[in-house]
């Protein structure tokens, strides 16, 4: 029976006929992409209501406002929707995040989806903050329906049919940041793709993990690998250098 | 082969994409742009090859965001141009508000039956009218339409016809956005925004006409009204599409269903905007002048008879049942 999958990644295959992996990025890296968004629309805002007091000096008080509001308007809604369509799908708080809006398919975001979404926004922002006149919102909605969907999708990201996924590779998958180095040794039997996979990937994510953590996952294959918590995961980790190795 | 040879061998091919996939990140000049797609299709090549022989997560990676990153730069983008804006709106807009006329009627009736209610309550029971309307906004009306009322009244307030635009466009935008959004969360909101509008707006007018003067209020309001509250119907309409998407899935799940219907809403939701937005236009720089009120009547009329005209015959072809 085919176990599904405990990982958050996606895959895709593109019509080259590859299969690339998509990784979704959860609530919080999200939650932290917005504040520093609105951190850069507040200061937007404060230059823009600089600007136009300044201006306004020439063309008049009225007309000045009037124009100081309409860019208002425009930031406010446009931010979000111009970050992605021509930022290459990153807004400036999710790039120093190092997170990225793609369509589930891989491509790019186009103007009906950033649209879309950037609407619908205003329903994942419910409930609304009174105090602020409809401007913030608790993002209740939103965070629901990330915590519900497979694939971290607010409410706008469903109808859009987009996902947030990390930009850039996750450099802490490299087997090299062990404290002790490990001197690669041959398994004791042949191992099929699916075993040379398994110890691959323990290597690989070695570090992140703690020593307990660690004999955790070794411990069911006690027998084979020795006696000791501490043989056995250098053990495994010795297979898995030979694996990455050959 | 080992992983380190596969490296060395391919590493200059990865690193004269990486180059050229930074390159139109920023929007610069790519040098040599025509070897691309060349580039691509062998990186995917590599790429099927680290996968499938284990080479490593660090290179799987590299790989894996390099071809997602020259995969967004390769597609075709799919419309733009004033070709797209023609169709937009000589075909797409007005196929949708037909292919939905059932949402976009109940959305029509949702707000001219509360707005014909008020406008019949100011002449057989005030009363309600008095019971909506906070003692705030009858003090406005009765300064921007009262029967004493100074004629400049608007202007004065705002100094300027374009600082009257942006606030137009700032609220009246920013309601239709909320009613949209309200009809996405379970549809029924988005039917009870509009239909407070309806009751809300009709209570404005009905005071008007019970206690004001009409005529200033029909000058001011006729020439944008038909774009304006066409506008927040439409928008009602879209959102509660998309809300009864998720509501009422039929025979997909809800998540595909509410993408469904986002297809449908979106160019409805387009035309609302640009719709609400020329009423800003207008209601900033015509509807305050001093044209005289027999022609601001025929303009709003002729708003009417357009719109109807529009959205029965525009963009009909033989496809559409």
């Amino acid at each position: 029976m085919i176990q599904p999958k405990l990982d958050t990644l996606q895959s895709v295959e593109l019509a080259e006929g590859v299969q690339v992996l998509l990784r979704p990025a959860g609530p919080a890296p999200r939650a932290m992409a917005l504040l520093l968004d609105l951190v850069f629309i507040a200061v937007l805002i404060l230059l823009t209501s600089l600007f136009g007091m300044l201006v306004a000096g020439w063309i008049g008080i009225e007309t000045g406002m009037g124009m100081l509001t309409l860019l208002l308007f425009t930031i406010y809604w446009g931010y979000f929707i111009i970050g992605e369509v021509f930022r290459n799908g990153q807004t400036y708080g999710k790039k120093l995040m190092g997170l990225r809006v793609v369509r589930t398919s891989g491509a790019r975001v186009g103007w009906g989806a950033a649209v879309m979404r950037n609407l619908i926004r205003f329903a994942d922002m419910m409930p609304l903050w009174p105090q602020t006149a409809g401007w913030f919102g608790f993002y209740l909605f939103g965070l629901t329906s990330c915590l519900c969907t497979r694939r971290f999708q607010r409410l706008g990201d469903l109808v859009a049919d987009t996902v947030v996924i990390y930009a850039k590779a996750d450099d802490r998958s490299d087997g090299s940041r062990l404290r002790e180095p490990i001197v690669p040794q041959a398994p004791p039997v042949v191992l099929t793709r699916e075993e040379q996979q398994a110890f691959m990937h323990f290597i690989e994510r070695a570090a992140t993990w703690s020593d307990a953590r660690k004999a955790e996952m070794v411990s069911s294959l006690a027998e084979v690998l020795g006696t000791t918590d501490h043989e056995r995961v250098t053990r495994a980790l010795a297979i898995g250098a030979w694996v990455r190795d050959s | 082969m080992k992983r380190a040879t596969f490296e060395e061998q391919n590493a200059p091919h990865w690193r004269e994409l990486e180059v050229a996939v930074e390159a139109m990140d920023r929007r610069k000049e790519v040098s040599d742009a025509h070897k691309v797609p060349h580039l691509f299709r062998q990186v995917c090549g590599d790429l099927a090859l680290a996968q499938h022989r284990m080479y490593g997560r660090r290179l799987c990676d590299r790989l894996n965001a390099l071809v997602i990153g020259t995969f967004q730069h390769l597609q075709m983008a799919a419309n733009h141009g004033a070709g797209a804006f023609l169709r937009t709106f000589g075909r797409e807009f007005p196929q949708a508000v037909r292919r939905e006329s059932r949402l976009v009627w109940l959305a029509f009736a949702l707000f001219f039956v509360p707005f014909a209610a008020f406008l019949l309550a100011a002449h057989f029971e005030p009363k309600w009218i008095y019971a909506v309307l906070p003692p705030e906004m009858r003090n406005m009306m009765d300064q921007m339409y009262g029967a004493d009322s100074q004629n400049e009244f608007i202007r004065d307030r705002f100094g300027s016809n374009f600082g009257m635009f942006g606030f137009y466009i700032f609220n009246n935008v920013g309601i239709e956005f909320r009613i949209f959004a309200g009809g996405v969360l379970f549809a029924v909101f988005g039917a009870w925004a509009i239909g407070y509008q309806g009751v809300f707006i009709g209570a404005m007018f009905g005071y008007v006409h019970a206690a004001g003067n009409v005529e200033r209020l029909y000058t001011f309001a006729s020439s944008h009204s038909s774009f304006e509250l066409l506008g927040f119907t439409l928008a009602a309409a879209a959102g509660m599409r998309i809300g009864l998407g998720f509501a009422l899935p039929g025979r997909l799940t809800r998540v595909a269903a509410m993408r469904e219907a986002g297809k449908r809403a979106l160019p409805i939701l387009y035309g609302a905007t640009a719709m609400i937005s020329v009423a800003a236009v207008i209601e900033a720089f015509w509807s305050p002048s001093a044209a005289p009120p027999i022609f601001k009547y025929c303009v709003g009329v002729a708003g009417w008879c357009l719109f109807a005209a529009y959205f029965f015959f525009v963009g009909r072809n033989s496809d559409e049942a």
